[in-house]
Order: C-alpha cells, then structure tokens, then sequence
C-alpha cells in the first residue's frame, strides 16, 4: 500500500514540559484518521509536526517517501489550521481572491491567475457549494461558509494528503453535516487522505481509523474495534478516558 | 497652461510625486494587510540618518538613505521573525536610534536647507537626478509587484498558509522589506521623512472604504494617492505650503470623503 506519512520515535516538547513520547505512527493512501483526546494531549502540536510547522526533539517524520527536512512537494500536501479563520476579518479579498492564491506554484512566471487556473478555482468552488459567493468579500460569510471557503483553498492545489485541526469548531450544525459529507466524498471518491483532528462524535464516526492521544503516547484504532468497545460515547470522550481496547488491527502503533 | 506646470521644478516634482503616489499605496496595502505599518515608520526614520549621512559627506542623500533604510529593513525582517514577541518593541528601539544617528548627523552638517528639504519636503528642490532615479525605480517595482502578486497577496493573508501553497516566504519577505526601502527612500524629496509613511498608510484606508476586493483595494489606495499628491502638490504652489503636510492633509481629506461614502451606501444597504 502506498504510505502517505510516517512518523518514527518523534519526541516533541515546549520548553521542559514534554508533549510527544515516542510517537509512531503510519497512514497510508485513502486513510480517513482522526485524532481525538484530552486538551494539550498534542493532537494538534503532531500535526503541525507532521507539515513542518514545529521541528521535533528527536525522532523522524517522512512525507510522501521522503523525509520532511527534505520534502519539497508542499503543494501535494493540504493543511488548515485551528486558527484559519482567525484571519483578519476587514481583509478586502473576494472567496476567489483567496482561494487562487493557494495556486501560486502553478501560475507560472507572472504570479496572476489565467482562464485555465480561474477554472479550477470555479470548480473547487463548486465542489464545496460555494460558486454563488465567489465574488463576495470573506469576512462577510458566516463560520460554515468561510470554512468551505478555506478547505477549497486547500482543494485547489489538488493534494493528495490534507491536515484538518478541528474543522468544525464555530461551526453551525446544519453546515457540520454539510462539511462531514463533503470530506467524505473527498476521501472516498477523490482517494484524498485525511488526518484530522476532532472532538465531535459524527466526524469520529466517520473515520476509518482514530489515533488516541493519551499521556504523551498515540494509539491507533480501527473504527470498528473502536465502536465496538464503546468508546463512541459523549461523556467518555469528554472524561478523556482511555479507550478499553488496546489493539488495532489498523496499524503498528503505541506509546 | 496653467502656471503651476509651466515651470521645470513643477513638472519635475508632478512626475516624481506621480511615480510615488503609484508605488507607496502599491506596497502600502501589501504593509498594512500584513499588520506592519509600524515598519513604515521606522524605515523612514532610518532613512533620515542616511539623508544626514549623504549631506554630511556630499554624497547624493537618497543613494544611503536606500541603503541604510535597506539594511534596517532586513535587520527588522530578522527581528520579526526570531523574536516575534517582541517585534513591536524592536521596530521602537530601531526607530529612535535611526531619528538619534540623524539628528546627530543633522547637528554635524551646516546644511540645514538640505536636511528639511528631506524632513518636509520640497517642490523647488527636486533635481534631474531624482527623476533619473524615481522613474526607474518606480518602474522595477511595479514590475516586481506585479510579478509576485499572488505570492505577496497570500503572505498578508496568511503567511503560514502562503508557505504550503508553495509561495517562497522568505524570499518574498526579504524582496518586500526591499521595495519598502527604496520606496521610502525615494518618497522623502516629495512628502518629507516625517510624513511618508502617512502617504503609504492613508491611501490604503481611503481605498478600503471602497473596495469590494483586494484588487479594487490596490486601485482605489493608488487613485487616492494620485489625487492626494496632484491636488496637494498645486495646492501647496498656489499657497505657498510645505508640500509634505499640504499632500496628507488632502489624503485624509479624500480619507473622510470616503468614508463618508462607505457610510452612506451602507445606509442604503447598497453593499
């Protein structure tokens, strides 16, 4: 199976207080994981690892094959932040304006927008629903919709492996349907990987594997053992309880 | 002909001030979308210290004020990102120090018409050299603007984002603080050290009541810039002013104007 990213014996910490002990971890092509657990368990500290972000302590992260020191192809890697709409609202660009930057690398000598690239963006904007607001200011939309605006941006440059940090946050129900939907087809008939990280119960359930952050340590399920124990409950996730199983059958992982 | 664009001085001080009033809010909206107008006037401080630097060595005073303020531009850029904590408090200490080494420098020279030519501005004194330096100047950074737009747009967005999405951050970061540099640089002969990072600033503010993108942002900040500096540089012939403090005062006046507009088609919920 073609891997996507792998993460060997990373060690991470802020200053003395240590985050990440000996993580591994392995996702490979049309994985859907998502990260769960307690608050400053380092699920979004990995992740910003994971595309560069922050530089581990010890240990090795290997993008696409190579390694992230190394790794170049950012523009086959998605990533949106937890902080993404914390943009500056009275920014003047239009939802087409900030999605056709994302296609910098594809623009060629002059670094503007021509017919073919205005295309995709009109594409990606369809894709996610939002072609009748192409020309619209950002900070004008509502939560759901500057979302939808930001994870076209990340669907524009066409990757193949996408980082969400909690892509539902602030976000009303009605669009989380919408947006859990729309990850969905994107993994299962666009074959785009997907790491996340989430608190919410309706984005767990739709992962094919979840990666439990506990103690500085990462375990891996499958979404059926994981069900299967019972885990899938509010209270038990909020408690940040660690999950009864203790194998996956998904991966090679552990603290 | 109207009298003010018979004489050569005139002509001589519209055809640089036009080339400025393009290339200040061209970079300024790039400044002030990435939250760094500080910077504008703490380049422009140091610039001054090269002003004082070239008359006190008869060196042509735009040639160090371009390189001093170039220098503390990429050293700034440093700051900024080692130390971003502390980024305001830098741009403070490398202000005070650039207006420090000018004044000193300033107190060496006996040429103190220079010096306030630099300060304020001046209409009489723009020379044939500066035309040979603004002209090409202003032209390499539109060209350069214009060839890194998506990059630079996407760095005041979000510079973060702009590196995934393959945009050379700090190529672009460094190239910027460049183009900031030189255009200050060459501003001081029009509005003055002490007031060019307004002419990079309020022009901006002016274009944002208007704009509905960040394209429309760019032309409404350069049209109120042009107007600003035509206006104010007639303005200031006619009636004798510094053509520095004649040329802001006009820029927050269209300003007001347009924000008087912003208000009124927001009444009529014409969005």
């Amino acid at each position: 199976m073609d891997r996507m990213a792998e993460v060997r014996n990373l060690y991470f910490s802020y200053g003395q207080e240590p985050v990440l002990n000996d993580i591994k971890l392995s996702v490979d092509r049309g994985d859907f994981i998502v990260f769960i657990g307690p608050n400053g368990s380092g699920k979004s500290t990995l992740l910003k690892l994971m595309i560069g972000e922050l530089k581990p302590d010890r240990g090795k992260i290997q993008l696409l094959g190579r390694d992230i020191n190394k790794f170049e192809e950012w523009h086959r890697i998605g990533y949106m932040s937890q902080q993404i709409r914390n943009f500056n609202r009275s920014f003047p660009a239009t939802v087409k304006e900030v999605v056709a930057a994302a296609l910098y690398r594809e623009m060629g000598f002059i670094k503007v927008l021509n017919k073919r690239l205005e295309k995709r963006v009109d594409e990606v904007l369809e894709l996610v629903g939002m072609e009748d607001f192409r020309d619209r200011q950002i900070g004008n939309l509502s939560g759901g919709q500057q979302q939808k605006v930001f994870i076209a941006r990340t669907l524009v440059k066409e990757p193949e492996l996408i980082f969400l940090d909690e892509p539902l946050v602030g976000i009303d129900l009605s669009s989380q349907e919408e947006f859990i939907n729309l990850l969905n087809r994107l993994n299962q008939d666009l074959n785009i990987t997907i790491i996340m990280v989430a608190h919410e119960l309706q984005l767990i359930r739709e992962a094919q594997k979840i990666a439990y952050f506990n103690g500085g340590g990462v375990l891996l399920y499958n979404q059926q053992d994981f069900a299967a124990a019972g885990y899938l409950n509010k209270d038990m996730l909020k408690a940040g309880r660690k999950p009864e199983v203790e194998y996956s059958s998904g991966g090679d992982y552990d603290a | 002909m109207p009298e003010v664009f018979t004489y050569t001085f005139m002509q001589r001080a519209f055809l640089v001030g036009n080339m400025i009033a393009l290339i200040a809010p061209l970079i300024g909206v790039f400044l002030i979308m990435k939250g760094l107008s500080q910077i504008g006037h703490t380049i422009s401080h140091v610039a001054l210290a090269g002003v004082a630097l070239g008359i006190l060595t008869g060196i042509y005073p735009v040639y160090p004020a371009i390189l001093v303020s170039i220098l503390a531009a990429l050293g700034i850029e440093k700051i900024r990102e080692k130390i971003s904590d502390y980024a305001e408090l830098s741009l403070s200490i490398i202000l005070a120090a650039g207006m420090g080494i000018a004044t000193i420098l300033i107190s060496l020279s006996d040429n103190s018409i220079g010096i306030m030519s630099y300060l304020f501005g001046s209409l009489t004194l723009v020379s044939e050299l500066d035309l040979m330096i603004v002209i090409p100047m202003a032209v390499i950074i539109i060209v350069l603007v214009f060839l890194f737009y998506s990059g630079f747009f996407y760095l005041s967005f979000n510079e973060g984002d702009a590196r995934l999405a393959g945009v050379p951050v700090k190529l672009l970061n460094i190239l910027f603080m460049i183009i900031i540099s030189i255009t200050i640089s060459l501003s001081l002969r029009i509005v003055g050290g002490l007031l060019i990072a307004s002419l990079i600033s309020i022009p901006v503010a002016t274009g944002l009541q208007l704009a509905r993108s960040f394209k429309e942002t760019i032309l409404y900040s350069i049209l109120a810039a042009l107007l600003s500096v035509n206006s104010g540089l007639i303005t200031a012939y006619y009636l004798d002013l510094a053509p520095g403090g004649t040329v802001i005062l006009l820029s927050v006046f269209y300003f007001l104007l347009a924000a008087i507009i912003k208000y009124l088609r927001e009444r009529k919920g014409v969005q």
